[in-house]
């Protein structure tokens, strides 16, 4: 089956969200990934192409990616009394729920916008603390659970109420490809996805493989990574000048700029990692006026180019 | 060209579905999987083990999008996205877009196909043919070219050839591509030299200001917790009848100590009506708020402009808050029901501004309206509404009652029942007697239109 995947390599364009997945990829501690923007533009495709990249488990299994269904409740995400048991054995015990089939894998929430908000709020909780934690009908459970979380939605819908926006580490607008030739290429290695699923993958295998091994080499090296003093102060000074509330934003930027550094082979975050990373990590935790239809990645290009 | 469609999705069932957009296709609704409103669509857990839900099933759904829930067309999507099955749809209003990105085939009314063949073409020609006219119609994403292609394919394939022709590619872009081109043309907003020369002194008057009075949003009261299915859930409470969703686990919780007096052990135990424990769940994020919008004549141009600027600044704002929101306009003849309950702020945006003002003012009626809106909103969803009112209360033309002189009387009583329904009301206008006295009745707060406020944050920063 694994052949039957649309190769990550082989996706045209949007390198906002590729640069967002792989990030996160590289450091699952970034807080989850939100991609907005229009409908049919490879959002889930990219997710489940990515974990087929990701180098395996190390008991063997491929890194999962688990659907979050709109209908799921808290029991069916967190995990609840296993009440067949329950009642055909009079035992107490504890049914996992999505959280943790998504452990070390990622989770992925299509049309984040429309899920309840407690229920975002739940998984947004486990995700930061990569733990979940159940105290209730009588049952006390804790177990890991470190996923990548990913929503994506049309901001059409509605966006994400600020408190949820500023939850996720980085955010990535995707548009529709309007050069003729990438919209041409884009149909023409879909097409030739679906006529013959396994030359395709065939021919990006290479490509594929040589991915893995930098995403490997990203995470073996990411623990390395150092920020020196210029780049922290870099870091301080774009949150300062968009007068971000809180520290969560430095925070994510650093950790960002430090994936970045890891996916390019290096030890030491640089000034060009930061500017890499910094609408990803920073745009969608701007004050908005709520008539703006402009994005924040603008304003956040802007100060960059301010600040030296 | 439903027919067409419909052929279509027999032989590539990859293309997702026809949706009927505007009419109900009588007679050619092929038997399917009925998705009734109210179904349980998705599987849920009982003491007797897992209930499949309805659409776990494969095969082809039938359905009428009028009557399920944005929540209900958000898993019939999501099932769509699974495959295995396929979708047979019509709808009166516009086509919700997560459902309409999943199918191959919106179809309007009365179009009929062109039946030609033409050119041979390769499938690298085709594919630049479709990204072109893909381009140039302005389609949004990118699954639409690929639906197109699909459909072209299989449109030869109905033919009986191997090979693509010009004709196929045409016909398919004119079932796939041009419905969606005029979605996207209807959403653009209008070239601002076109709407400079079409307006009169008059409307460009109408036109919300810059700078728009600040209208507070009602606050709502924290909602109270009751017993409905959707929510989140915060406790239980014992009940013998069936009041919303039953909490399983509470309910053995209270059954299990009783098993030895009952005869029965824990392994199988016996539950009894008193044992019964339901969710109370606190309601559905957001509320209905109802925007009533006067834009008789008596309202004046530039008034109007200033309710329509503090109406769009507040539908921003109840957007964000995640309410739903409904628009009624009261003008001319009779008072209209523009933007029925829904969490389309764009589409809110766009009637708003293009209200056309003048004539009497059917108050009266468009209370009425509102208050079966927010009857209904609370009898369906535990939803709670609030009401925003954009007038100066002179009302002038009767709902039901006979005569001129009951108007008042009239008004007064749909205020009074508006008032036991609402959560909160805010009446905005010009200082006067009547918008006051309206305030008063419908129990609501009055805030004068001509207090504008500079540097609010609502101020849209860019003309509309």
């Amino acid at each position: 089956m694994s052949t039957c995947h649309f190769p990550f390599s082989a996706l045209v364009g949007q390198p906002e969200m590729k640069l967002a997945l792989l990030l996160a990829a590289v450091n699952p501690d970034l807080g989850g990934v939100l991609i907005m923007g229009d409908r049919g533009t490879a959002k889930s495709t990219a997710v489940r192409a990515l974990a087929r990249v990701l180098p395996p488990l190390p008991d063997g299994r491929p890194v999962p990616v688990v659907d979050v269904p709109l209908s799921a409740d808290l029991d069916r995400l967190c995990g609840a009394l296993d009440l067949e048991k329950a009642l055909a054995h009079g035992e107490r015990s504890f049914q996992p729920g999505l959280v943790a089939q998504a452990h070390q894998g990622f989770l992925y929430i299509d049309e984040v916008n429309l899920l309840e908000d407690h229920l975002v709020d739940a998984l947004l909780d486990v995700a930061a603390s990569g733990e979940n934690i159940v105290e209730r009908e009588g049952l006390s459970v804790r177990h890991p659970a470190r996923f990548v979380l990913v929503g994506s939605g049309n901001p059409e819908e509605g966006e994400l109420r600020p408190q949820l926006l500023d939850r996720f580490g980085l955010y990535a607008r995707i548009r529709t490809v309007t050069d003729l030739n990438e919209r041409v290429e884009i149909l023409r290695r879909r097409d030739a996805f679906s006529r013959d699923p396994s030359a395709f993958t065939a021919r990006w295998q290479a490509a594929e493989a040589r991915l893995q091994a930098r995403l490997a080499r990203a995470q073996a090296l990411l623990p390395q990574v150092r920020a020196p003093r210029p780049a922290l102060e870099k870091a301080a000074l774009l949150c300062l000048r968009l007068g971000l509330d809180g520290h969560r934003g430095e925070l994510t930027l650093l950790r960002a700029a430090s994936a970045h550094a890891a996916l390019a082979g290096r030890r030491t975050v640089s000034l060009p990692d930061l500017d890499a990373v910094a609408v990803l990590a920073l745009a969608h935790r701007l004050r908005k006026d709520p008539l703006d239809e402009s994005d924040g990645g603008e304003t956040v290009r802007e100060v960059l180019k301010q600040v030296v | 060209m439903f027919s067409r469609a419909l052929q279509l999705l027999e032989i590539d069932p990859e293309l997702g579905g026809v949706i009927a957009c505007g009419f109900r296709p009588e007679g050619e609704v092929p038997a399917g999987r009925r998705i009734p409103p109210h179904a349980a669509l998705a599987g849920y857990r009982t003491p007797w083990g897992y209930q499949p839900g309805l659409l776990e099933q494969a095969g082809r759904f039938v359905a009428d999008l009028d009557l399920l829930t944005p929540q209900a067309q958000a898993q019939l999507a999501q099932r769509l996205d699974a495959g295995g099955c396929t979708l047979v749809a019509w709808a009166a209003d516009p086509v919700w877009a997560h459902l309409a990105e999943r199918v191959a085939f919106l179809v309007p009314e009365s179009q009929h196909t062109l039946q030609q063949t033409g050119k041979v073409l390769t499938r690298g020609g085709a594919i630049q043919l479709i990204s072109t006219a893909a381009a140039q119609l302005g389609v949004e994403g990118h699954q639409a070219e690929w639906f197109t292609l699909r459909a072209a394919a299989a449109i030869a394939k109905v033919d009986g050839r191997r090979r693509l022709t010009e004709g196929d590619v045409a016909e398919a872009v004119a079932l796939v591509l041009a419905p969606r081109a005029r979605a996207a043309a209807a959403q653009a907003p209008p070239q601002p030299e076109q709407a400079q020369s079409n307006r009169t002194a008059q409307e460009s008057a109408e036109a919300p200001p810059r700078q728009v009075p600040m209208v507070p949003l009602p606050h709502t009261r924290p909602p109270t917790l009751r017993p409905t299915l959707h929510g989140a859930p915060v406790r239980s409470v014992p009940g013998r009848r069936r009041r919303g969703s039953l909490d399983l686990p509470a309910t053995l919780l209270a059954a299990l100590p009783w098993q030895k007096l009952r005869g029965r052990d824990t392994l199988s135990p016996a539950i009894r009506p008193q044992d019964l424990r339901w969710h109370l769940r606190r309601p559905r994020q957001g509320r209905l708020v109802i925007f009533v919008v006067d834009a008789s004549g008596s309202m004046g141009a530039r008034r109007l402009g200033q309710a329509k600027g503090a109406a769009l600044a507040l539908l921003q704002q109840a957007y964000r808050e995640r309410d739903q929101v409904a628009l009624i306009t009261a003008a001319g003849r009779e008072a209209l029901l523009a933007l029925p309950p829904a969490r389309a702020v764009e589409q809110a945006r766009r009637r708003l501004l293009a209200l056309p003002a003048g004539g009497a003012t059917p108050l009266a009626g468009a209370l009425a309206i509102a208050l079966e809106l927010a009857r209904r909103a609370r009898r369906r969803e535990g939803r709670p509404s609030s009401l925003i009112l954009l007038s100066d209360g002179r009302a002038n033309l009767p709902h039901r009652a006979a005569n001129r002189s009951a108007i008042k009387s009239e008004v007064k009583r749909i205020c009074l029942a508006l008032r036991e329904v609402l959560d909160s009301t805010v009446v905005a206008g010009q200082p006067g007697r009547e918008a006051i006295e309206l305030a008063h009745w419908v129990g609501g707060s009055f805030q004068s239109l001509s207090r504008t406020l500079s540097t609010s944050p609502l101020v849209p920063n860019q003309p509309i």
